[in-house]
């Protein structure tokens, strides 16, 4: 397996909930709760989950859009902050990280400053990391032809003046003008149509190919998921549920919860229609998690240690697949804390 | 245009069609742009039919829809053609008649629970308003009935929740009430304007199966609207696919699915990701036209793989490719 680019250890953040007349708080919802993965270089690692799960906080995270409670992340080898950790013996600043990690969103419109012309949106990197304003400028052409925009008529157009596929191209040529190594990408086709979503993904394809970058890959959509990653992360209720390979992972789901996910998926054979809704009622509040195992409430197989025992995400075969859950079996036939 | 609009729909069936469209055209007009949203949509729906309109935004899925229902603004909308719900033209209701006839006949449930139901009153006074209003009957007789719709709409502690304000339910409860509400005057026609849209994948299946029971158990007709080939799949018999205003392929969601007949269907099926790991996706290339200025012939010829010169001249008539299943593509026409 390729080295490891980014290392995240017990990521944790709690949001208080302030409230009342004098703004006591309230309660604290567990957004990101003790979560660890890495991402190898020049793979996609997919994270999927539903509202509420964590997945974009995890990733505000990662380029300390958010600052975390706790937890180390290194990036390359370097703990991110000022403070190194007994294996990463270096670290690596603010500036220098979002240099080379960069982000695309979900809303390609408010991702833009309206005032500023694609050109400049892109420019603009470069140019406050040092770039002389010309070579800043001729970089933001050479983007725009990369994403499929025609410098001529786009470069100095105005968000308010692009279609939603085409901002979000803007946005792709933007997170690329520091030449970063790796790019998150937080429901980044969401919002977009079918076709254009379609175009964007075969374009990301495409420029992590000819860039050499890394994709973190935030998503709902579990065929798009599917369709990108190489490996993919399952979060439920700010934590991490089962990560492993993509076809593994789809094929053989072994946390209840996935499986759940990826059998609540509509069907797309008009003769096999979902017959049964694989879970009953919305997930849980965030705020007050169950305790244990978080999914247990709407688990069809939790027993009493669920409730008990927070389950911890272990190994469960040697090809990376992890599973943080009581009642699945491990490849000896042994059942875990049973 | 096609010779005759009539002649292009389907034979007519047993029992008179409970919504019959024919040409229907909106235009939104403001004193610089006229938009083009619906150009010349006809269809039949029959009693306990499900239809899906799957389309992309801007296809005038949504405007369809609300033209059925009189829900567009009548300062800015213009409607023509011929729109008859259970027998009665509504373009020509209006008021009270019109007020009169929504909710008894036809209902709407939207993609937003949070904007579609009013957030000072509780989900309980809500229904009960509507019965009322519409049956004449006592407030105790209303509060039993919204005491059953909720139990109908699988919502637990149903005698709780009708003292619940919509902001104290969680997504997928709030869209339970709305259909629950929808559903208050038993409506022989639902429509649905992406319902699902804004849910979880695991509360969207939910969603879907207690619609398609409810529709089941209570034969009404519903008009799925949707972008997700999925959702649209799991719910609809018959689907019609909507491009730049038109319904450019009609037909049972199971032909449709299997053997598209127009370009377009094929290249949104092939969008929908299904295709395996690390192969492009046939993506369509370019974007939807401006509906301010349309082409003349095929809407979709610029971004059609397989136009000719006959596609730009008009828009292709409605083909038969079987009885029930219509292609607007000159191709299916030989």
């Amino acid at each position: 397996m390729s080295p490891r680019l980014l290392t995240v250890r017990d990521l944790t953040k709690h949001f208080p909930l302030k409230g009342g007349l004098l703004g006591t708080s309230r309660g604290v919802v567990q957004a990101v709760d003790r979560v660890s993965f890495d991402v190898h270089e020049g793979e996609t690692l997919g994270i999927v989950g539903e509202s509420g799960c964590g997945k974009s906080t995890t990733a505000r995270l990662l380029v300390r859009l958010i600052e975390p409670d706790s937890g180390e992340v290194t990036f390359d080898g370097a703990t991110v902050g000022r403070r190194p950790s007994e294996n990463a013996h270096t670290t690596i600043g603010l500036r220098e990280l979002r240099r080379q990690v960069q982000m695309v969103f979900q809303d390609s419109y408010s991702s833009l400053n309206p005032r500023l012309s694609a050109a400049a949106s892109i420019a603009y990197g470069p140019f406050v990391h040092g770039m002389a304003r010309a070579a800043a400028r001729e970089r933001a052409h050479e983007l725009l032809q990369a994403v499929g925009l025609d410098p001529g008529p786009f470069a100095n157009r105005y968000p308010h003046e692009l279609s939603g596929g085409q901002r979000q191209r803007i946005n792709i040529a933007r997170a690329l003008a520091l030449e970063p190594r790796l790019v998150l990408l937080d429901e980044a086709v969401s919002a977009l149509d079918k076709s254009i979503g379609a175009q964007v993904l075969n374009l990301l394809a495409d420029l992590k190919e000819r860039f050499h970058l890394t994709y973190v890959f935030i998503s709902h959509d579990l065929n798009v998921v599917r369709h990108i990653s190489d490996r993919v992360m399952v979060m439920y209720l700010g934590k991490v549920v089962e990560i492993g390979d993509v076809e593994t992972l789809y094929r053989e789901p072994q946390h209840p919860y996935t499986r759940a996910l990826l059998s609540a998926m509509p069907s797309m054979d008009p003769s096999r229609r979902t017959l049964e809704a694989p879970l009953s009622g919305d997930p849980p509040n965030p705020i007050n998690p169950p305790s244990g195992c978080r999914f247990r409430t709407r688990c069809p197989i939790a027993g009493d240690v669920c409730a008990r025992e927070e389950p911890a995400l272990t190994a469960f075969d040697n090809a990376g697949h992890a599973v943080a859950c009581h009642k699945v079996l491990l490849p000896s036939g042994s059942r875990r804390a049973a | 245009m096609p010779p005759s609009v009539l002649e292009e729909t389907a034979p007519p069936a047993a029992t008179a069609p409970v919504v019959s469209v024919r040409d229907l055209r909106v235009t939104f007009a403001s004193r610089d742009r006229t938009v083009h949203a619906v150009n010349g949509v006809s269809f039949d729906l029959a009693a306990g039919e499900v239809l899906g309109i799957l389309g992309e935004s801007g296809s005038g899925k949504s405007v369809t829809l609300r033209a059925l229902i009189g829900l567009l603004p009548p300062a800015q909308a213009r409607i023509e053609g011929d729109v008859r719900i259970a027998g009665r033209d509504l373009t020509r209701l209006a008021g009270k008649p019109l007020a009169d006839f929504r909710g008894r006949t036809i209902a709407m449930i939207f993609q937003e629970p949070m904007t579609a139901l009013d957030p000072v009153y509780t989900i309980g006074a809500q229904i009960e308003e509507t019965i009322v209003r519409h049956e004449g009957v006592s407030h105790k007789a209303a509060r039993a009935r919204a005491l059953e719709l909720l139990d109908l709409v699988q919502i637990p502690s149903p005698a709780r929740r009708l003292a619940a304000y919509p902001h104290e339910m969680s997504g997928g409860m709030r869209q339970r009430a709305m259909i629950a509400l929808a559903l208050s005057c038993r409506p022989s026609i639902l429509l649905a304007d992406e319902p699902t849209t804004a849910l979880d994948v695991t509360v969207q299946i939910q969603i879907i199966l207690l619609l398609r029971r409810l529709q089941r158990d209570l034969g009404m007709a519903v008009i799925f609207v949707t972008h997700d080939v999925g959702v649209s799949v799991e719910i609809a018999d018959r689907l019609a696919v909507m491009y730049a205003g038109r319904f450019v392929e009609t037909g049972p969601t199971e032909a449709v699915i299997r053997q598209p007949r127009h370009p377009y269907t094929e290249g949104l099926l092939g969008s929908t990701v299904t295709t395996a790991r690390g192969q492009r996706l046939p993506a369509i290339p370019g974007a939807p036209p401006d509906l301010r200025a349309l082409p003349p012939g095929c809407a979709f010829a610029p971004r059609c793989r397989y136009a000719e010169e006959r596609c730009i001249a008009d828009v292709p008539p409605q083909h038969h490719v079987a009885p029930d299943h219509t292609t607007r593509c000159v191709l299916a026409g030989g």
